[in-house]
């Protein structure tokens, strides 16, 4: 069944070793499939949980009476549990989904001995369900994106550090030469994940620090889960999919390495530039906003490379629903660290701090960078691993359309909605100019966010509707690999993967 | 570059290379960089300017906003090798500071309107003590005035004296006030209610405060002892406004 399809078809220039190529590539699918698939399950599962949570969150907003009778489901309690299952639950679950995916087919790696890594899947979604449930029931820990409870987090860590080494070992068992930008990114996510969480439980949970070193320890960790789990498991997936997909080479990628680099040093310190103006030490707040600023030198590298190698080829959009995904998040990569460099100049910072400005950011980089490409990468590598058509080629442009103008709606209005609130706080009566000014009334400046946080509720329903389209399609998927006709009309049919040609540099 | 695929309901995306050779292409760019085609490019040379740049101006604003890398200083604009910055109030959030202390304290007696409660607490407003010089005013705040008074003509007397409001050892009240603190509520009564007597500097408190006689004092004034000491002149009275203003205007 593996390599069977791919003998019919005969794409013109393929080099003399494709069918083998072809071959290996399936036998390493085939190894990674179950822990990918029963990652890929849970990352679903917690999705839509995350958007029901996240939608309860946010209608309360602006319709407080919604569902307040019911104490499980208080704004204090909702809001955290919903941030929690899209960071943890979908976000861990499809990061390392495609991780291990990418690894092992990078490494040309097959996956040995996959029992322990279900395992250890089983334990890392009970201790997500610990901990979310843990945050429902009053237990938080009330620290930004640390919330859960403490008898949930050693469950994560540890099933965690089991499927990182196991990711570790594929990639030393791999009979590839070379390695690839991608490796990087996924290899150093998977480090660098164990060492914030570690760092961040002991010195907050665990055995807490004390004074402002919290503050500190706790915007290190929120900005470096982005910065340093999300962000390089995006990146990898880019980088990827890039090439692999338009069949030509990354345009500059003899800097890629330096890019990486750069973004790796500076990036641990720029959560100190979230504590401007706060009473933690000058030099700290100021090596925060340096770094800020110096992170520019990686995104430019990486923005060059991933637009350049696009260039000229734009029209491959309207065919491949894959590269939607991924170019999408490969803008708003671009684009969120712009704003976040803006984010740590004193001026901006005056008016954006303490407003729902804040939650865009992070949602831009989680959902409409992160989960974009994600998402895209699971279109691809899914028919791969099962082997066979997705079911409904219509739900995946509702994904599409209903998770990109969703977020865009969503971003705007709590980027323009935060702007002017920001705005709106500042006016004192006597301003620093001296000039007296007529300060708003708190109630009106609330009311005056009404709006925004409305629109945010329809965009909230819109990426629900493409996360339920996704899920509907990935049930069926899944169901139709297992019904044993569909199976064999399926092999009876045309052919479902060709032999991906070589890639030639001249392809420029 | 490749033929489209033939099965075109299909909705699984093609590869358009295989990973060995994805790998081994970008390897060899990795060494070899692929633009010389055109001569030269100014890309390369782009990029390391931007670097170079941002390693400049980040080191430059690091080094202005470090704050001496000072555990205490939080805001990297003041540079504490400079010293302690003194900041002058202006007459304006002196008589500010003032009310706000004479709100806490002195209001329970001399009420908010400085009319003071007939008979017992003599009044602030138009009172000829208040207007008058400012070493009488002093003292009384530092050390307290035992009744009766006479203020404006009328007698005053109530079981509760003024108390004292400097720091005495072994006293009744402990207010603690320093000379700075009693300066300003001092300047506030000399320009509330219509009073129109210059601001009490904190250096004139500190002067009174230093002789010989009022630091060690234990007991509130009498009235008696008050009337022995001169009125200020005029003269040194206006003196007062301008030494007040030179380090308030810049």
């Amino acid at each position: 069944m593996a390599s069977a399809p791919s003998s019919a078809a005969k794409p013109s220039p393929a080099a003399s070793s494709a069918p083998a190529d072809r071959a290996e590539s399936a036998a390493i699918d085939a190894s990674v499939k179950a822990p990918v698939l029963l990652l890929l399950g849970a990352a679903i599962l917690w999705l839509l949980a995350g958007s029901a949570l996240a939608l309860i969150a946010s209608i309360k907003l602006h319709t407080p009476g919604f569902l307040a009778d019911c104490e499980l489901l208080t704004y204090g309690r909702v809001q955290p549990a919903a941030n929690n299952a899209l960071a943890y639950g979908w976000g861990l679950n499809a990061g390392l989904a495609v991780g291990l995916w990418l690894l092992a087919r990078l490494a040309r790696a097959t996956l040995r001995h996959g029992g322990l890594i279900l395992v250890a899947i089983v334990f890392l979604n009970l201790g997500v369900i610990l901990g979310v449930g843990g945050i429902l029931v009053g237990d938080s820990t009330a620290l930004d994106l640390l919330e859960m409870p403490r008898y949930a987090t050693p469950l994560i860590f540890a099933a965690y550090a089991i499927i990182g080494a196991w990711a570790v070992i594929t990639l030393r068992t791999g009979r590839s030469p070379h390695t690839f930008i991608s490796q990087w990114y996924v290899l150093a996510a998977l480090f660098w994940f164990p060492w914030l969480y570690s760092v961040a439980q002991v010195l907050l949970v665990f055995s807490p620090v004390r004074g402002t070193v919290q503050s500190l320890v706790d915007v290190w960790f929120a900005h470096n889960l982005l910065a340093l789990w999300f962000t390089p498991l995006g990146l990898a997936g880019i980088y990827y999919f890039l090439p692999k997909v338009l069949g030509r080479p990354l345009a500059l990628y003899h800097l890629a390495p330096l890019g990486f680099w750069s973004l790796a040093i500076f990036s641990g310190w720029v959560g100190a530039a979230g504590l401007l103006a706060s009473p933690v030490p000058a030099w700290v707040q100021s090596a925060g906003v340096a770094a800020s600023l110096m992170t520019l030198v990686p995104v430019l590298i990486i923005a060059l490379n991933h637009h350049l190698t696009l260039v000229g080829r734009f029209s491959i959009l309207k065919t491949s629903l894959v590269l939607r995904f991924i170019v999408f998040g490969a803008i708003c990569f671009t684009l969120t660290s712009l704003q976040n460099a803006a984010s740590a100049l004193g001026a901006w910072a005056e008016i954006t701090q303490f407003t729902y400005y804040g939650l865009a950011h992070a949602q831009g980089v989680q959902y409409a960078f992160f989960s974009m490409v994600m998402f895209g990468a699971i279109y691809f590598l899914l028919p791969r691993l099962l082997l066979t058509d997705w079911s409904f080629g219509k739900l995946m442009a509702v994904h599409f359309w209903a998770s990109a103008l969703g977020i865009a709606l969503y971003l705007f209005a709590l980027t323009v909605g935060g702007f002017k609130q920001g705005q709106e706080l500042n006016v004192l009566p006597v301003g620093a100019d001296g000039k007296p000014g007529l300060p708003v009334p708190f109630l009106d400046i609330v009311s005056h966010t009404l709006p925004w946080l409305q629109a945010g509720t329809c965009a909230l329903i819109l990426l629900t509707v493409g996360h339920v389209a996704f899920a509907i399609n990935f049930v069926s998927t899944l169901l139709q690999s297992i019904c044993p006709t569909a199976r064999a009309a399926a092999a009876a049919g045309p052919v479902l993967l060709r032999t991906p040609p070589a890639m030639e540099v001249a392809a420029r | 570059m490749s033929a489209p695929p033939n099965n075109s309901a299909a909705h699984v995306e093609q590869s358009g290379a295989s990973d060995e050779s994805l790998q081994a292409v970008h390897a060899a760019l990795l060494h070899h960089n692929p633009e010389p085609r055109e001569g030269y490019s100014l890309l390369p040379l782009g990029v390391l300017g931007f670097m170079s740049t941002m390693i400049f101006v980040c080191c430059i604003y690091f080094v202005h906003n470090r704050g001496g890398f000072n555990p205490l200083v939080t805001d990297g604009r003041l540079n504490p090798s400079s010293g302690p910055v003194e900041t002058k109030l202006t007459d304006a959030q002196i008589v500010k500071k003032g009310q706000s202390l004479f709100n806490q304290t002195c209001i329970q007696c001399h009420q908010a309107t400085g009319l003071g409660v007939a008979g017992a607490y003599p009044p602030l407003a138009g009172s000829d003590w208040v207007n008058g010089g400012e070493e009488r005013l002093i003292r009384i705040v530092l050390d307290g005035l035992k009744d009766p008074v006479t203020v404006s003509g009328a007698q005053f007397s109530s079981s509760n004296k003024m108390p004292n409001f400097s720091a005495i050892p072994g006293t009744e009240f402990a207010y603690n006030w320093n000379d700075d603190k009693i300066s300003y509520v001092l300047s506030y009564v000399r320009q509330e209610w219509g009073n129109k007597a210059p601001i009490v500097t904190g250096d004139a408190v500190k002067a009174i405060h230093a002789l010989p006689g009022v630091a060690d004092r234990k007991t509130p004034w009498t009235q008696a002892e008050l009337l022995a000491i001169p009125v200020a002149p005029p003269a040194p009275a206006a003196a007062t406004p301008p030494a007040a203003a030179v380090p308030a205007g810049k």
